[in-house]
């Protein structure tokens, strides 16, 4: 009976299928795919939120559009503890952010370059960057706030936070060049400074790029831990941590919305050029 | 076209969405919190750095203030609400937010914890701040960081309230027998504490030795300034004004998430009076251990408290003088909290019993927890 009643249904629904074919092939189909696919998707996430939140029955952990009400008021009126708009917020957060990003670029990749090219070098650093990559970044974030400052420390914190990926990446990068590239260079007359830019650098983007990608993710955890700790300006960690101290729960949320919209922006953008560059380097 | 993953997705969102609208109409009652005892009153101050020297309380001062930054402990903290309220009232100045550029205009605010504000100060971040005991002491009087005391808060607001402590009243309403004895137990240990405080006392040694051990300072100028700056109370009596004026003061902010119309007051007045319960203190201060009836086994309590907090040195000295001991309770306190907001989460949630608190977390919390 049972098992009528499943096939039947088994037919009628292959029947429906074979209504609605879906080309591959064709760009409109695939678009219509993903956008129901990804609108599908969030609906059952803001579903089980619903469902966990009343659950749970913890105001900490509040409903979907208690958090929207909250959003809406945020963007409209502002922070009303710090006084401080919420693009004040993101605006001083991405500061923070880009400027731990661009020193760590600005180290780590001549660094993870250098060290890639003379065996030496990098039997030299090692032991230091064993003994400190472990190290958790976001533990440094008391430390290095109060040795530095407001202003540089929590710069300090995302610049750990992306230095080590960037490096080892680029290390890495380095020693996947195909040693006759070098030679080539070299036989052609290259000096060392133009093997180094012509050859090593444009060979070890891609493995570069990649190191950017997971850095850029790791940062974001560490300016938010270290806001949490600093609150010079505000910030997006400082906002959640002082909402999370007066009890306004959906305000908090909000807070951790906006840093994974923030995070997936950045790795997502990341993410595209390191398709561009593999894409053009012919590494696919 | 997978009709079939579609069909079930379908069925996903109905069965969730049915779940829901299930859940929602169940009437889940919500623990809150009620506040049985006083902890202390008074017992913070406002320190400057030397390089600003001549800052006092004098609401005529205004110049000397503006474009200043001031740490605070947060802004659900009784410090920032009383710094706020002079900058803004007495000083006429608009109290921010720091953020690199400064107007004479303002007096500027950035959260710090006490513990680290004398750090802050040494490494030029502030030019001063406002810190609960021992902490505020320990900044002017430790002489290690360049500071002076600029005023205590009672300076401000005679007899402010501070710590309290709050219980959960599911818990309270389940032992009633329990809340007594521990809060004759604790009146007795403030009692005991307040005995000690003068030098030369009989107990003094054994207090400072406390305060080493748990309020994380070892200078015994700064124990006894700290010591003495703290107004040592169980009583209730004043805290209902001060809670009316705390209400009053966030309302005005837009920091409290409800109307207290909402939530089923008339007024700040019938909220204090909801939120502070002052019988079982009244029937358990001055009893003795034999007065209550004997239980077959001890009482554990978890209860939460603040990390280096000398304000909370009666449950402390409690403990070491087995004054807890002796009316059948045993305390859990577990890992102490960092800020009054933590232990009221975990008040609320359940995790401990019973929590030492600054009184403005309690009225955040529970009317933004509502």
């Amino acid at each position: 009976m049972e098992e009528g009643i499943l096939s039947r249904a088994n037919a009628r629904l292959d029947a429906w299928g074979a209504m609605m074919p879906y080309d591959k092939d064709n760009r409109y189909h695939r678009w219509v795919r993903t956008l129901a696919i990804t609108v599908a998707s969030l609906i059952i996430f803001l579903l089980v939120w619903w469902n966990l939140a009343l659950l749970v029955g913890s105001a900490a952990i509040p409903l979907p559009m208690q958090v929207w009400d909250a959003m809406i008021d945020l963007f409209t009126y502002g922070d009303p503890v710090s006084g401080m708009s919420m693009w004040a917020n993101i605006s001083i957060s991405l500061q923070r952010f880009v400027a731990g990003f661009l020193l760590a670029m600005a180290v780590a990749i001549p660094m993870g370059l250098l060290m890639g090219y003379s065996k030496t070098l990098n039997e030299f650093m090692t032991p230091t960057l064993e003994i400190l990559r472990p190290i958790a970044p976001i533990a440094w974030a008391p430390v290095l706030l109060f040795a530095t400052g407001y202003t540089w420390g929590p710069v300090l914190v995302v610049f750990i936070g992306i230095f080590f990926p960037l490096l080892s990446n680029t290390v890495f990068g380095v020693n996947k060049i195909d040693r006759s590239l070098v030679d080539a260079a070299r036989t052609l007359g290259a000096s060392n400074l133009q093997i180094f830019y012509k050859v090593m650098f444009p060979c070890a983007l891609p493995y570069i790029m990649n190191g950017v990608r997971i850095g850029s993710g790791i940062g974001w955890m560490c300016i938010v831990a270290s806001e949490l700790y600093a609150s010079y300006g505000g910030g997006i960690g400082f906002f959640v941590g002082i909402q999370a101290s007066i009890g306004y729960w959906p305000n908090v949320f909000v807070g951790i919305a906006i840093i994974a919209v923030l995070g997936i922006l950045t790795t997502g953008l990341f993410d595209y050029i390191h398709k561009v560059i593999t894409r053009r380097m012919g590494m696919e | 076209m997978n009709v079939k993953l579609w069909s079930a997705i379908i069925v996903l969102m109905i069965a969730l969405s049915a779940s829901g609208i299930y859940l929602s109409e169940q009437t889940k009652v919500k623990d809150r919190a009620v506040i049985v005892a006083m902890v202390n009153e008074e017992g913070s101050g406002v320190f400057a750095s030397t390089e600003n020297p001549g800052l006092t309380l004098d609401p005529n001062t205004t110049e000397s203030w503006g474009g200043l930054v001031f740490a605070t402990p947060g802004p659900s903290s009784i410090q920032h609400m009383i710094l706020m309220d002079f900058v803004t009232n007495d000083l006429g100045l608009k109290f921010e937010l720091y953020s690199d550029t400064k107007s004479p205009g303002s007096v500027y605010w950035t959260q710090i914890a006490p513990g680290s504000m004398g750090d802050s100060l040494l490494a030029g971040d502030i030019d001063g701040g406002i810190a609960w005991e021992p902490h505020y002491s320990n900044i002017c009087f430790g002489s290690t960081y360049g500071a002076y005391s600029v005023g205590s808060t009672a300076e401000l607001w005679s007899d402010h309230p501070c710590c309290v402590i709050a219980a959960s009243r599911a818990y309270v309403s389940e032992n009633p027998n329990a809340i007594l004895r521990f809060l004759a137990a604790y009146t007795a240990s403030v009692v005991w504490v307040n005995g000690a405080i003068p030098e030369g006392s009989p107990n003094h040694s054994e207090l400072v030795q406390y305060v080493k051990d748990n309020a994380g300072v070892e200078n015994e100028v700064v124990i006894q300034e700290a010591l003495e700056g703290v107004k040592y109370t169980y009583s209730l009596e004043n805290l209902k004004e001060g809670l009316i004026r705390m209400v009053e003061t966030y309302q005005d902010l837009g920091l409290l998430q409800n109307t207290l119309q909402e939530m089923g007051f008339a007024d700040a007045a019938a909220f204090a009076d909801w939120l502070v319960d002052s019988a079982y203190l009244s029937a358990a201060e001055g009893r003795t251990p034999e007065s209550f009836p004997e239980l077959p086994d001890n009482i554990k309590i978890d209860i939460g408290v603040l990390a280096y907090d000398i304000h909370q040195i009666a449950v402390h000295a409690g403990i070491g003088e087995k004054i807890f001991d002796s009316y059948g309770i045993t305390l859990n306190l577990g890992t102490p909290f960092a800020a009054g907001g933590n232990v009221m989460n975990a008040l609320l949630s359940g995790q401990i019993d019973m929590g030492f608190l600054g009184s403005p977390p309690v009225v955040l919390n529970t009317v933004n927890y509502w």
